[in-house]
């Protein structure tokens, strides 16, 4: 056996050790470099986690819920609209135990507004997991726990709650079930709510809850009493344009939104049915203050006369103008409701509510003061408001002289409630007209405003409408204490190109205290057949007044005007000029 | 000396590694504690929405609707009336006051208050002035009761129906002279005034302005009702 033994070679190389002393050094620099790097790490990390804290501190010291979508609030913080937590019920059906069929059944007597099949068909077909309901109560919550199954969730959804319910919902609007703002000030001021940055503030309405409800149930009362169709109540801050109630009847629910019935269809010029236009008779969503058009009648020669004030056409009180017979223009003929037969001075007129005079004063005062006031007023373009829901007026496109002579007291032009309760604003607050919002105004907002009647007409006008109610048509709306003055307005419908002789539309359009008046009102019934106490009388003076009665009584302090029968406004100048007892409309 | 020399680089080893443990453990502290800052304000912000949630429900249960419904079945209350008002302070000062037989002269009893001023006229004379006349120090607290009524009157709007009409306005105007009127009088009840002082005299007369108008039990919130 040979045995091979080589020689090692000799270890001991001088350029040998000097490489493994570098690498060791380099080795030892390394793990200095990885112990600096760590050590500087940490102390980066525990001065970030010092900045950090404080910061973090900063962003989490106002740990208040902001909600989805922002509150809306009335005038006195009390809410009408917030976001709440709600509940849904979902199911995820792989999990599902019981007989679909037995589950289906039970949830149908929870939920009987949903048809059994459709719950059968969401425990047994689509998707792994479904809503059942996307919003239910605590009690049917429970309801449908107690059933046992595990297949079905209550998941924490963020739902909108009008804790109001039924109060001014034409004005706060819903919200559908995507979470847009439908109507109202949901629809108008979507983007407002939604708005990261602000939607943990509420947004504050001008509306006064309280006058809203004692709005509500007077004109409730007052169709219930009348039957009549529906209802529109206004009252606006005269000095701001504030709307501090608005009220439409019929009225719904936001928190349960039913579906609008679908109009009859009609048949187009090509002999085609096609689907017809949903209108306010149709619809309790339609808000009748905005999206309605009257022709409002006589509560338009208040704002004539002063018109024709301010022309130069009345200079005296005293003027008299011929009422004995009907006024013949062309074909047509004016005729004053309750013909006197006889020579009438202004205030006469106006008490009286005589067509034939208004129509010889607009006659003499002619198309152009006419028309620039009406378009000052905005009568011929929708409503300054906010609110989306709006309609375009029905405002003369040629203006014959007939048509002067009939729009001075309120026929041939159509515009919507809260056109006329803006111009009687301006009517009486000293003659400036304001925008209307339904904003609460903070104090020093400019609002762009126009002076649509000098002072000292507004001034007359004041005492003119205090007369009418004291000693004239709206006797009936005389609230004791208050000094309410107004004017009342009985026009017929429009029909198939006509006036429906039955149909009628009762309107006051007043305001109060007199003397220096702070907020206007205006209830309009919509075919009023006639109250218990004044059977078949449909006319404005014993339908419409007697609710601005009711609704000034009881609101009238909650708005800070107290009655003190002891103070009136001074009519004593224009009584003489009145002859007898005032009967008519 | 090698040995020394190897502890040395061991000590060093534990010293850093010791410094990071201390920093770890700062770290660790201060996770802790922000997570419990940050778990009490999940429970403030949970209690909020709580709040919220009862609020909502409180605003629902309790909706105008829901007090109306309330009054027409249960507390049947009213608007009041025009002469449930008092226009201003001299009305209220002369609310208590028997009216004056018609060519005769009828001493009024609220005058009796009006007479002790310092500066007064003899009594003969105070009489016969008119209340507005003298503005005494103790008619401007009226006043500023009075003042106050207009607001306080709203939150009584209803009025009783079973009530007497002239019964009323005592009462409204006594609530909202309650809450101005009486702390002046506990606080001079409780300090101890010398006599011959006009502040003493103000107070007692205060005292009997109180009586007067405050005094007996008809005057409840529940009596009302």
């Amino acid at each position: 056996m040979a045995t091979i033994i080589a020689r090692p070679e000799p270890r001991s190389d001088r350029n040998e050790q000097l490489d493994l002393v570098s690498i060791a050094h380099g080795r030892i620099m390394l793990v200095l470099i990885i112990f600096a790097a760590i050590t500087l790490v940490m102390a980066a990390k525990m001065i970030w986690m010092g900045v950090d804290a404080g910061t973090q501190a900063e962003r989490l010291a106002s740990p208040i819920p902001v909600p989805r979508r922002a509150d809306i609030v009335d005038r006195n913080g009390v809410p009408l609209a917030r976001d709440i937590d709600g509940y849904a019920i979902a199911v995820r059906r792989e999990r599902v135990l019981g007989d679909p069929r037995e589950l289906a059944r039970k949830l149908h007597e929870i939920f009987p507004d949903e048809a059994e099949e459709v719950f059968y068909a969401k425990l047994t077909s689509g998707a792994k997991w479904a809503y059942l309901r996307k919003s239910a109560v605590p009690r049917e919550v429970s309801a449908v726990n107690a059933l046992g199954e595990i297949g079905i969730e209550f998941p924490r959804e963020p739902e909108r709650l009008y804790p109001q319910r039924s109060l001014a919902a034409h004005l706060v609007g819903f919200v559908d079930r995507d979470g847009f703002g439908s109507m109202g000030v949901e629809r108008a001021f979507d983007e407002r709510l939604k708005d990261r940055q602000l939607r943990g503030q509420p947004l504050q309405l001008s509306i006064d809850s309280r006058v809203q409800a004692a709005l509500e149930e007077e004109l409730m009362l007052g169709v219930a009493d009348q039957k009549a169709k529906g209802a529109v109540g206004l009252v606006l801050d005269s000095r701001n344009g504030e709307v501090v109630a608005m009220a439409s009847l019929p009225t719904f629910n936001p928190n349960r939104i039913d579906p609008v019935p679908a109009a009859p269809p009609v048949m187009g010029a090509d002999g085609r049915m096609r689907p017809g236009k949903v209108t306010c008779d149709m619809s309790p969503r339609c808000n009748r203050a905005v999206q309605a058009l009257y022709e409002l009648g006589s509560t338009f020669k208040p704002l004539s006369f002063a018109i024709a004030m301010d022309a130069g056409v009345i200079v005296s009180m005293t003027k008299r103008y011929d009422a004995t017979a009907p006024l013949q223009v062309g074909r047509y003929s004016i005729k004053d409701d309750h013909p006197l037969g006889r020579w009438l001075t202004v205030p006469e007129a106006l008490v009286h509510s005589s067509n034939i005079v208004t129509a010889r004063i607009a006659d003499e005062m002619g198309q152009k003061p006419l028309e620039a006031a009406y378009r000052s007023m905005e009568f011929d373009r929708p409503a300054s408001i906010e609110l989306r829901e709006q309609a375009s007026t029905l405002f003369p496109g040629k203006w014959y002289r007939t048509t002067i002579m009939t729009t001075a007291y309120g026929h041939g032009i159509a515009v919507t409630p809260m056109h006329l309760a803006s111009a009687y604003a301006a009517l009486v607050n000293g003659g400036v007209w304001h925008p209307t919002t339904v904003i609460k105004r903070k104090p020093g907002d400019k609002v762009e405003t126009r002076r649509i009647f000098t002072e000292q007409t507004s001034a007359k006008m004041r005492q003119l409408l205090r007369m009418i109610v004291q000693t004239g048509t709206g006797r009936n709306a005389d609230a004791e204490g208050y000094r309410v003055g107004g004017k009342t307005g009985t026009a017929e419908k429009p029909k198939d190109g006509g006036y429906a002789k039955r149909s009628l539309v009762s309107t006051f359009a007043a305001a109060f205290p007199m003397e220096s008046p702070r907020y206007v009102v205006l209830v309009m019934m919509d075919e009023p057949q006639g109250s218990a106490r004044f059977p078949g009388i449909r006319t404005a003076a014993y339908t419409a007044a007697p609710v601005v009665k009711a609704f000034v009584s009881r609101a009238g302090p909650l708005l800070g005007v107290f009655p003190e029968a002891s103070r009136d406004v001074d009519i004593s100048e224009l009584k003489p000029l009145v002859e007898g007892d005032m009967e008519s409309e | 000396m090698i040995a020394i020399k190897r502890l040395q680089s061991i000590m060093w080893i534990l010293v850093v590694a010791m410094g990071a443990l201390a920093a770890y453990l700062i770290s660790l502290q201060v996770a802790t504690e922000r997570n419990a800052v940050r778990h009490m304000i999940d429970q403030i912000r949970w209690t909020r929405a709580d709040i919220r949630y009862l609020e909502a429900e409180f605003g629902a249960r309790g909706s105008m609707r829901q007090l109306a419904a309330w009054n027409t079945s249960d507390l049947r209350l009213y608007v009041p009336g025009p002469g449930q008002y008092l226009p201003n302070e001299r009305a209220l000062a002369n609310l208590d006051r028997m009216a004056p037989v018609e060519g005769a002269f009828a001493p009024p009893p609220v005058m009796t208050a009006m007479a002790s001023r310092p500066a007064a006229p003899t009594s003969e004379a105070a009489v016969t002035q008119e209340p507005s006349s003298t503005a005494s120090s103790e008619f401007s607290l009226i006043r500023t009761a009075s003042a106050s009524e207009p607001k306080q009157a709203p939150v009584v709007k209803v009025k009783p129906r079973e009530v007497a009409a002239e019964t009323a306005p005592v009462r409204i105007a006594s609530v909202a002279v309650d809450k101005v009127v009486k702390p002046a009088v506990a606080k001079a009840a409780t300090k101890p005034i010398p006599k011959a002082k006009p502040d003493a005299a103000k107070a007692s007369r205060l005292a009997l302005l109180d009586q007067k108008l405050l005094g007996g039990a008809p005057l409840r919130d529940s009596q009302v009702r």
